[in-house]
């Protein structure tokens, strides 16, 4: 849901957001067609440069909205790309998806980003949604010239493996590259995967333990950058 | 007294030619759609006013009856007047718009919270209401936006 800040449009090669086509007989918002998909983003609404000062209410009725408001056509899947909160916004988001299928948890594997895992992981276990699986994004760098690093302040936690250990599938590993290349062979790998992996809803228990092995490998890593400073 | 904001909705009320061209230019279905929908508009601050509008086949017109509203438009008079300022001035090249007087478009009002609209489909009503402003009745409605902004320089001037 990309309400407050929409760059939809931008991830898919949009030069600006078209607005939106209404259907005036049934009083429903025509998504748009980009490369085969389907695409509705707030940025045809308003535009992308006014910041949106909405309150909760208001976007979660305009959440609502968009849940019954578009006449999408037969689909396959439908996305639905959301931020890792807890906000009152996205409890209502969960409640209004009664069949979802399954989450894909997208983070970048840095001790800054684990308490940002831990606890979506916690909110997905209250809300009982099935799982299936992890991308670890903007993972190692690989440069032009094919030379894979880290190049970040911020240490590199080894997320897919403790998700791995509670049966947690990694999914891919996007490297961070101006090699298109790259990235494709593993947005295939990731679309291959999630097709084969059948999603889980975590238990009170394993998502407690996944948490905490998370949170060890936060730990691990941050020692491991403490030593490497001396 | 009548106020701003009243002076110019009776302004723009009187103009039936205007909402028929307006009519005219949108598609048979949504003509449908939108022929008999009634709404509020809200402009608070000593300068603004409460009006209900009905949308009939032959224009637009005041009614007095609270009933089958179908949406209700708040928002202040500091936020109509940045609307009419940003009108004034929609189409012309930087260089001749004055720097004094920046104006904001409705979208971006209604991003920042400055216009609210409720009702059962805000979504599809505020897109409707704000696409068919921006495609069919900007353009007429500037000569009564360019004229108040001429009025707003005296006044600071004044």
């Amino acid at each position: 849901m990309d309400a407050v800040a929409p760059t939809l449009h931008k991830a898919l090669g949009l030069a600006e957001a078209p607005r939106w086509e209404v259907d005036a007989a049934e009083q429903l918002i025509i998504p748009h067609q980009v490369d085969g998909l389907y695409v509705v983003t707030m940025a045809s609404h308003y535009g992308e440069n006014p910041a949106v000062l909405w309150d909760e209410p208001t976007l979660i009725r305009a959440m609502r909205e968009l849940n019954t408001l578009v006449k999408w056509p037969q689909l396959d899947f439908l996305f639905l790309d959301s931020p890792p909160s807890s906000s009152k916004f996205m409890q209502e988001l969960y409640d209004c998806l009664p069949d979802l299928y399954g989450i894909v948890l997208v983070f970048q594997p840095s001790d800054i980003a684990v308490a940002d895992l831990v606890r979506t992981i916690d909110f997905i276990r209250i809300k009982k949604a099935p799982v299936i699986g992890l991308v670890s994004n903007m993972d190692i760098c690989i440069s032009p010239r094919g030379e894979r690093f880290w190049p970040y302040l911020s240490p590199r936690v080894d997320i897919g493996s403790a998700c791995e250990e509670y049966g947690i599938p990694l999914l891919g590993e996007v490297p961070l590259t101006p090699l298109q290349a790259k990235v494709d062979i593993e947005f295939d790998k990731i679309a291959d995967r999630i097709e084969k992996t059948k999603p889980r809803v975590l238990t009170d228990d394993l998502a407690t333990r996944l948490c905490k092995a998370i949170a060890r490998k936060g730990v691990e890593a941050f020692i491991r950058r403490l030593e490497w400073q001396q | 007294m009548a106020t701003i904001t009243e002076m110019l909705f009776n302004f723009i009320l009187e103009d039936k030619d205007m909402h028929m061209a307006t009519l005219i230019e949108l598609s048979p279905e949504k003509r449908q759609a939108v022929v008999g929908r009634k709404g509020k508009i809200i402009v608070t601050g000593t300068q603004g006013g409460v009006f209900i509008v009905r949308l009939t086949p032959v224009g637009i017109f005041r009614d007095e009856d609270e009933s089958d509203l179908r949406n209700e438009v708040l928002m202040d008079y500091d936020t109509l007047r940045e609307i009419i300022i940003w009108l004034a001035q929609l189409g012309l090249p930087e260089s001749k718009k004055d720097p004094m007087f920046q104006g904001m478009d409705p979208r971006s009002a209604y991003a920042n919270g400055y216009i609210r609209i409720s009702g059962d489909k805000v979504l599809y009503d505020a897109e409707e209401i704000l696409a068919a402003l921006e495609k069919h009745a900007f353009m007429k409605m500037q000569p009564i936006a360019r004229y108040a902004l001429g009025s707003m320089r005296k006044e600071e001037k004044g």
